[in-house]
């Protein structure tokens, strides 16, 4: 069997540095192209995942987005309120399994404390117990999600404002000092799973400890008492309730029924559909771009290999002279040009899947979203595309080494 | 192809085409003995190297045939014609034409991995004998660290270690001393002696001519002396 490896080999020495230059270029089309689909499915995977938990979201009418970035990822920003009556009639209604109001505003070392019931801290009694420690069981107690860095047993202070800083999370903030809500004392009893949602990152206290703090009363006639049912003329304005309906008709009757009176009702998947179309629409743009990009790459690299082969087709005239066959010229010429291209679409393959380890790094520690990094076959395409094309053009030098004419060749005419 | 001995007559006749027609090589007949050592000489541009390659198989002649046993090698198509240079000819060329890349003794054996993966060790310690035989020691050392003269060496190398039926030297002790040239032209004639090859140097050097059997002189493409024992 012939051995076309050994002037490969010898071609890739003598032409180091050019043969990482196409490599690279490669590499860099191959590596943008899975970078933008990983990256995209990553965030569309994570995002989903977030508002599992979340079937229906009420709050008062405004800008349903701000609703769903605010109630399900937590985005720091002011909610409408809704009137706290809201609360009596969800308790009353045989469609609904379970619901929790949700209150923002306050911080401890930069992680959010939100108020809600335990009923949403349970995960609507999917978790039986916490990770650790236990559910909190009285307005002065909290459980922290699976990433805050606070101790159980720990006394925190909640301050006013959400983000009150750019302290990092975790930190002592000196804005947050001076604004702390000093008579409200919380011990952190519990920890919770992580979810991979921003909520891992955030201190989730009963809501009548929320109320309780800005002056509002329990939400209850009788004092220390938590959850539902309220009493709804004790039940200050709210800026969300998440609903777990019974059935799906029922979620769909709720969602129709909680919009009006000034309020609203949404599944947070109608919101993410509508940004998971935006994302196709930026991705598929971004494909297009990368693969126009990657055409254009292919084509410098040809032009490069075609000229690398200018500069060595005395060699290729050579192992003619020598008694190569045409075929084994030809293999030489191509699995060289065909190899660079193969390596560059496998260091692009591990240069897009980095860079999207990066970057779903950086985006978790942002939003709190665990962004899984799930290679798939998709993200590929590109790089089968580019290797695919790359062999049929790695084909031409194949062409230039079996038309040489070797005399005029070698005489170096 | 079944194709094996030797180049019995040379008909060639050579022009290079362009727009004003020139004619290179010019040889209505040339008859060439089995065994026979042969030098070429003749003054720069008169046509040495183009009929080694003409011989060789490397160029094709405008009109003629070159007759391997009653076979036409100018006739062969390229594959064929490859196929025969692999078995029968040994080349040397005026300018080494090595790997610079590759190892002493892969250039030396380069024509056998068109054929063959990976060299037995039978025939690595014949590459050993034959490198001390042209004084060649370190086989595992790249061309690219050689000497001009241990690179002529190489190439000479290269064209015999094949055994092949029929060797083209052009100018294959330019590069060397005289005690090397000899190393070099003994190691051909040796080889030529004992399996009965033709050898055909092209040289400038009277020493090489010299030990020829007989020289033909060209000049502007055309055998100027006629065929002369030396």
């Amino acid at each position: 069997m012939m051995n076309p490896l050994i002037m490969v080999k010898a071609d890739y020495r003598a032409m180091r540095g050019s043969a990482w230059a196409v490599v690279l270029l490669v590499a860099f089309a191959v590596a943008i192209g899975v970078a933008l689909s990983a990256q995209e499915k990553a965030l569309r995977t994570s995002t989903t995942r977030a508002a599992a938990d979340f079937d229906l979201v009420i709050g008062a009418a405004g800008s349903a987005t701000q609703l769903v970035m605010t109630t399900v990822y937590l985005q720091p920003e002011a909610l409408p309120l809704m009137p706290g009556e809201s609360l009596k009639s969800l308790g009353t209604d045989p469609r609904v399994k379970a619901f929790a109001p949700i209150a923002f505003g306050d911080v401890v070392r930069g992680y959010p404390v939100i108020g809600t019931t335990l009923d949403f801290v349970t995960r609507w009694g999917r978790y039986d117990a916490p990770m650790q420690g236990r559910f909190f069981a009285a307005e002065n107690e909290a459980v922290v999600g699976h990433d805050v860095a606070v101790q159980l047993g720990e006394e925190i202070i909640p301050a006013h404002g959400m983000g009150s800083d750019n302290s990092a999370k975790g930190a002592p903030s000196a804005l947050e000092a001076t604004h702390r809500h000093e008579t409200t004392r919380l011990r952190v009893v519990g920890r919770l799973p992580a979810t991979g949602s921003p909520w891992d990152k955030a201190i989730l206290v009963p809501i009548e400890s929320v109320w309780e703090t800005h002056g509002f009363g329990n939400g209850h006639h009788q004092d220390g008492r938590i959850g539902a049912p309220f009493d709804a003329d004790q039940v200050p304005p709210l800026p969300a309730i998440v609903v777990k309906p019974h059935r799906m008709a029922d979620a769909y009757a709720l969602r129709s029924d909680y919009r009006k009176s000034g309020l609203m009702a949404l599944f947070p998947a109608e919101i993410l559909v509508s940004l998971y179309r935006n994302l196709g629409d930026v991705r598929d743009a971004m494909l297009v771009a990368s693969m126009l990009n990657g055409v254009l790459i292919l084509g410098a690299v040809i032009l490069l290999i075609v000229a690398l082969f200018s500069l060595r087709r005395r060699r290729y005239a050579l192992l003619r002279a020598l008694g190569a066959s045409a075929l084994y010229s030809g293999a030489v010429a191509w699995l060289g040009a065909f190899g660079l291209i193969a390596a560059g679409c496998l260091a692009g393959l591990a240069l897009g899947w980095g860079l999207t380890a990066a970057l779903s790094l950086w985006l978790s520690t942002q939003t709190g979203l665990d962004l899984h990094l799930s290679p798939d076959w998709t993200q590929t395409l590109p790089a089968l595309l580019l290797l695919l094309a790359g062999s049929l053009f790695a084909g031409l030098p194949a062409v230039m080494a079996y038309r040489l004419s070797l005399h005029e060749t070698l005489r170096g005419e | 192809m079944g194709l094996s001995g030797q180049i019995t007559d040379v008909r060639l006749d050579v022009t290079q085409p362009n727009a004003s027609p020139l004619r290179i090589l010019d040889l209505p007949h040339l008859a060439l003995g089995a065994g026979e050592v042969i030098g070429i000489s003749g003054p720069s541009g008169s046509g040495k190297t183009s009929l080694l390659h003409c011989l060789a198989g490397l160029m094709r002649p405008t009109s003629g045939a070159i007759l391997w046993n009653d076979r036409d090698i100018a006739a062969l198509s390229p594959n064929a014609c490859d196929l025969w240079r692999h078995e029968h000819v040994g080349l040397v060329f005026q300018d080494f034409q090595l790997i610079p890349e590759l190892t002493v003794m892969e250039n030396m054996a380069l024509p056998q991995f068109f054929s063959q993966w990976r060299l037995t060790e039978i025939q690595k310690d014949s590459l050993h004998r034959q490198g001390q035989q042209l004084g060649l020691n370190n086989l595992h050392q790249r061309a690219s660290s050689l000497s001009r003269g241990e690179q002529q060496r190489v190439a000479v190398a290269r064209s015999l270690w094949h055994q092949p039926d029929l060797i083209l030297a052009d100018e294959p002790t330019a590069s060397l001393d005289r005690a090397h040239a000899d190393k070099v032209m003994q190691a051909l004639l040796e080889h030529a002696r004992q399996h009965r090859t033709t050898l055909i140097v092209a040289s400038h050097d009277p020493a090489v001519l010299g030990l020829m059997d007989r020289v033909i002189g060209l000049e502007n493409g055309r055998i100027a002396t006629g065929p002369a024992v030396s």
